[in-house]
């Protein structure tokens, strides 16, 4: 099989596996206990007329597979409903958090990353000796630490010099673009070193990992043979082909990330869709539960695709 | 196939790293802990003090302090460490189960049912993990047996990938070709040529869905989900942040669980990796 | 080396720049009020179905009523600045104030008014139905003069009036009644002294000053509710001063937490909020047959020790209950009732007496029927899965067995409506000033709607009917007192505690808050909540 069949079957698989999420996400909701109107209104002096209106409006009249075929089309149509809660459509509000979402988390990723691999690279060439040991250990602690505990560790620690919650000071004016930057890295500090120390430890477990086969290869021999630099070897000839492994586990692991960054926004009230998810887990508002749910899940679904793909591509060691 | 355990479990425990045997130690520790809880415990988890003993810091009395309702904490502690560990064996028996008989069918099977199962693999690899738990556990309401339940139902992937990559390796050598022809039976060759090999890889992956499912319940329970009549660590930091510790300072109710929590899913991590190492095949040509 | 030693130093020069940066910008904007707050209300629709909260921030912040709650708690002037009744008590005259003006800049005149109330009683408006009960007439002979006519005599007319928004005619006349409930009402047109500049969703909700409003020229130019998910870093925000008040919302272990702040001040103030558990009495439903006997409601209700579970769990923040009147409304609490003692003798001989013997296992039971009870326990607050434990080992001792299930508002419902499955539930009640609605729920014609307990007595409904058209304030008083004891001896619920509302907010740079009206800080009934708050 060549590649553009692999790729094709590839996108295949991907697209059957979007189809059980949508499936999945249907009826997992179905499966409330009681008439999930009765949780939308819970003033219980809703007359019976307006209950019907409602359940027309939210499509929950008709059939199972009715409803189900319904759902489908609008979801394909980007129609993802209106929120219990919020009264507003769904959509609009998921645009909004993932924004916020973003703004944290391609930060914090970014750090980790770079903070894994700087350990990842310091045990791989110590390998065997103490800083090796140190590092790998660290990782491993990292790894066991839950997000939310660092979170509330980091809160007790900075209280008085950092803000605590939130995205921007409520209430406050900034004149400039600058003052305006700066009052969103202060309250992006805390939740952002807490997320990358959380989930650098895998990279520096894969980094060590990788660079260590990639310094027994033939070309690294080669390469000193040559006389370079240690730097030099590591920079141009070790650290390229190390770094492969690394990128496609950044976008493997979103998976991980969203779940990191459920619990520190709801430690740290970052307005995000980690804390979109945890208020409407509370307050039971199922449409956005099921449109934060498709659209974290088909995110992660495509992540998973594209690396990949891309691993698969460019490592000329595979075979199709 | 027991005889297999018997013959290789003491050269396994010499190979084990010394990592691997503290891992095996703090365990240990922690389970004598779990089962002696109701008898070392200074207090009675469900016993409530008045408005002079909330929030006290660590002293002779209360070696770890109190909680807002006057409760001793080191015995929360104590009593959190059934609870957890419970989950933990508990989810990892559900899951392994899982995960065993749908990689053994994938891997033994291949063709269509390989595909198939695959493609319901993917779907529990690609989903993340956090939210569809949550999810679940809101919808089916907090109870200690759902969150078990639900964790176990969604962590078998990982499990199931590895089975099946081994079970694939070991059907095409030739003694499994051999009993084929002979005329053995699907179950059998599964049985007695396919499980005995598949196991000890299976065992050290056991460990570290164990303590996946520890770190997935605390977090569960600390975001509210968890069941309140049970105490378990991310239950007690979920009543530290609902009643305002941290504002009070009050670290000795933030601190242990969480301290906890890193230990367990620590030691039961390195013992994983330790046994993987020894057991795993492929990862023994590396050191 | 050298490539790691520049990159490091770039580092160091950034961070260092930032926290220059961000030392000099500790500057706070002038007159903007931020108050904490974790429940975001729904919507902002006067006719829809929103929640308490977010009625509390149309009252005082976007609307303005006919008559208002003064900081005393009594029916004072508002969009009305006088009234009389006739003899007959039938007919009520209102004089409009003159200067009143709508957010847009028209005129706010008694068509309004008259409209608004027509809108209500025309589309049967389910908020505020029930307010307008009586009322067979409403005119506007001219734009200063508002006439109510009632079919008979409401006593709490003014109470009930005070109650609801009054809307721009020129908007909500196209605005169609079966659609009125649905409305968005993105850009809410009130009279009142705010207006609402942005919302954003689960974020923060902003309020920009009425600089033109007729009644009071407000000091505070801005209010921002921002909103929490968890009170832990509300309470810190408050300490590090990045919100200025706390309005009801703080625990006995946050309030502790708070005194030792001297730029703090913590305000306990009395509250028109209880905690009760409701059981299910009626004979129609599917709870526990036993149920349906007074005497064992009274069993259970004396195994409560609600002094024990004011101190243990509420810390002093409330007081132990007993009638389904607060005791913030003195005028109306019957404080001649005495609460039942815990005494595991008495409740014991009263089971006996209804026919539960106590069986082998210390379960009892009758006709074949164990004595196990379920109780539903709303989730929202966590401290009363504790009491519902400490109540649990209580009734063991007299032979009920409790389950206990943690259930949010939603399940609950879902129970009780429309087949009233549950046993019993633990929930919290808000009244109003007027004990009215505190009376209604347990009303056999507020089935299916607010009475939860499924209680249903002719005597009582008669009562009801009485004091609401007892116009003497004596006359009424005793018509609710007897209605109190009717309740204390058929125990359809068991009011656990009336709570305190205790609040908190920075007293180094605020002034204004009325630290004695029910309600806490933040007290939306009080018609100048926000009006006379100052910054120092």
């Amino acid at each position: 099989m060549n590649k553009k069949n692999y790729v094709l079957k590839r996108i295949g698989h991907s697209v059957l596996t979007l189809w059980l999420i949508l499936t999945l996400n249907f009826f997992l909701f179905r499966m409330l206990p009681g008439d999930p109107l009765r949780l939308l209104f819970t003033d219980p002096r809703v007359p019976l007329e307006v209950l019907e209106k409602m359940r027309v409006q939210y499509g929950l009249d008709g059939s199972l597979l009715h409803q189900y075929g319904k759902y489908l089309l609008n979801t394909l149509q980007g129609e993802l409903g209106m929120s219990f809660v919020y009264n507003m459509p769904v959509s609009e509000i998921l645009v909004e958090r993932l924004i916020n979402t973003v703004i944290l988390l391609l930060p914090a990723t970014l750090l980790s990353i770079l903070l894994g691999c700087l350990l990842g690279i310091v045990a791989a060439i110590k390998r065997g000796r103490a800083s090796d040991f140190i590092c790998l250990s660290l990782s491993q602690l990292l790894w066991a630490t839950p997000a939310f505990w660092l979170g509330l560790i980091f809160m007790m620690l900075s209280s008085g010099f950092l803000p605590l919650s939130g995205m921007t000071s409520a209430g406050m004016t900034f004149d400039s673009l600058w003052a305006k930057g700066v009052d969103l890295m202060k309250h992006m500090a805390m939740p952002m070193c807490t997320l990358s120390l959380v989930m650098l430890g895998q990279y520096a477990i894969v980094m060590r990992n990788s660079l260590i086969d990639v310094l027994t290869e033939d070309y690294m021999v080669i390469a000193r043979a040559k006389g370079l630099s240690h730097v030099r070897q590591l920079f141009s000839h070790a650290l390229p082909n190390a770094v492969l492994p690394v990128m496609t586990l950044a976008a493997l692991n979103l998976g991980l990330l969203i779940g990191g960054a459920i619990q520190t926004e709801t430690v740290f009230t970052w307005p995000g869709v980690g804390r979109l998810v945890f208020d409407a887990l509370l307050r039971r508002d199922y449409p956005v539960l099921q449109g934060a749910f498709l659209v974290i899940s088909s995110c992660a679904l495509l992540a998973n695709l594209l690396a990949d793909l891309f691993y698969k591509l460019i490592d000329p060691r595979i075979e199709y | 196939m027991t005889g297999v355990f018997r013959l290789k479990v003491f050269p396994i425990l010499k190979q084990i790293n010394k990592k691997g045997m503290a891992g095996m130690i703090i365990l240990a520790v922690l389970v004598i802990l779990a089962v002696l809880a109701p008898v070392i415990a200074p207090g009675d988890p469900r016993e409530m003090a008045g408005v002079d003993e909330i929030m006290l810091p660590p002293g002779w009395d209360h070696w770890l302090g109190t909680d807002e309702v006057g409760r001793d904490i080191l015995t929360l502690v104590l009593y959190g460490t059934r609870i957890s560990l419970l989950v933990g064996f508990s989810c990892a028996a559900i899951s392994i189960f899982i995960g065993s008989v749908i990689g053994l069918a994938a891997g033994y099977f291949g063709g269509r049912v390989d595909d198939l199962l695959m493609r319901l693999t993917d779907l529990f690899v690609v989903i993340p993990r956090l939210p569809l738990v949550l999810i679940t556990v809101a919808v089916l309401g907090p109870s200690l047996v759902n969150t078990i339940f639900v964790i176990g139902m969604l962590i078998w992937a990982g499990t199931a990938r590895i089975i099946r990559v081994q079970t694939m390796s070991i059907k095409k050598r030739l003694f499994v070709e051999r009993a084929r022809s002979l005329g053995a039976g699907h179950l059998h060759i599964i049985r007695r040529h396919i499980l005995p090999n598949v196991m000890p890889l299976v065992f050290a992956n056991t460990v570290l869905v164990i303590a996946t499912s520890i770190y997935l319940e605390s977090t569960v329970s600390f975001l509210g989900l968890g069941d309140p009549t049970h105490i378990s660590w991310g239950m007690i930091l979920h009543y530290a942040f609902v009643s305002v510790a941290l504002t009070y300072g009050a670290y000795w109710y933030v601190i242990p669980p969480g301290v906890m929590i890193v230990l367990t899913v620590l030691s039961f991590t390195m013992c994983g990796y330790a046994l993987d190492e020894v057991l795993n095949p492929r990862l023994r040509r590396r050191k | 080396m050298k490539k790691r030693t520049v990159a490091l130093m770039v580092c160091m020069t950034f961070i260092s720049l930032w926290m220059a940066a961000s030392i000099c910008m500790a500057a706070k904007a002038d007159g903007v009020l931020r108050v904490g707050w974790t429940q975001e209300p729904r919507t902002l629709n006067p006719m829809g179905y929103d929640t308490i909260q977010g009625g509390m921030i149309m009252r005082s912040m976007i609307y303005d009523t006919l008559v208002a709650y003064d900081e005393t708690l009594e029916p004072a002037p508002m969009l009305a600045k006088s009234w009389k009744v006739s003899d007959d008590g039938l007919v009520w005259t209102f004089d409009i104030v003159t200067r009143a003006k709508w957010h847009d800049g028209r005129a706010l005149t008694s068509a309004d008014i008259a409209f608004t109330y027509q809108y209500i009683l025309d589309n049967e408006i389910p908020n505020f139905i029930n307010y307008l009960k009586g009322v067979e007439k409403v005119t506007a002979p001219d734009p200063e003069t508002l006439e109510l006519t009632y079919t008979a005599p409401i006593a709490s007319t003014l109470s009930d009036l005070s109650n609801i928004f009054i809307v721009a005619k020129h908007k909500w006349e196209n605005i169609a009644g079966d659609g009125a409930v649905k409305y968005e009402n993105a850009s809410p047109l009130g009279s009142g002294p705010f207006m609402l500049e942005v919302w954003k969703k689960n974020d923060h909700m902003t309020f920009k000053v009425n600089k033109d409003y007729w009644r009071i020229s407000p000091s505070i130019k801005q209010v921002v509710f921002v909103f929490f998910s968890s009170p832990d870093p509300m309470i810190m925000s408050l300490k590090q001063g990045d919100i200025d008040v706390i309005g009801s919302e703080l625990t006995p272990v946050a309030a502790r937490a708070l005194s030792r702040d001297s730029k703090i001040k913590v305000v306990k103030t009395p509250n028109l909020y209880y905690r009760h558990i409701c059981i299910n009495c009626s004979d129609f439903g599917q709870g526990h047959p036993a149920l349906r006997d007074a005497r064992v409601r009274r069993a259970l209700t004396m195994m409560v020790d609600k002094e024990y579970l004011v101190k243990m769990i509420h810390g002093g923040f409330a007081t132990p209950g007993v009638s389904l009147v607060m005791d913030a409304l003195p005028f109306y609490f019957n404080d001649d009732i005495v609460p039942y003692a815990k005494d595991a003798d008495r409740a014991a001989a009263l089971l006996d007496e209804a026919g539960w013997q106590m069986g082998k296992d210390g379960v009892r039971e009758k006709d074949g029927n164990a004595l196990r009870l379920k109780l539903l326990v709303i989730s929202r607050w966590p401290e009363e899965m504790r009491a519902a434990e400490m109540i649990r080992q209580w009734w063991k001792e007299i032979g009920v067995e409790l389950t206990l299930q943690s259930a949010d508002g939603g399940t609950i419902l879902a129970e009780l409506f429309p087949d009233y499955k549950h046993d019993m539930y633990l929930w919290g009640f808000s009244g109003q000033p007027d004990p009215n609605f505190s009376l209604l729920i347990y009303l056999s014609s507020q089935l299916q709607k607010w009475n939860g307990a499924g209680y249903q007595n002719a005597a009582y409904d008669a009562l009801f009917a009485a004091q609401q058209k007892a116009v003497d304030p004596a006359e009424r008083q005793q018509i609710i007192y007897q209605m109190q004891e009717i309740h204390y001896r058929d125990c359809p619920s068991i009011v656990l505690y009336y709570m305190k509302a205790v609040g908190a907010y920075r007293s180094d740079d605020l002034e204004g808050f009325y630290e004695n009206t029910p309600g806490g800080l933040i007290s939306f009934l009080n018609r100048d909540n926000f009006t006379r708050l100052r910054f120092k």
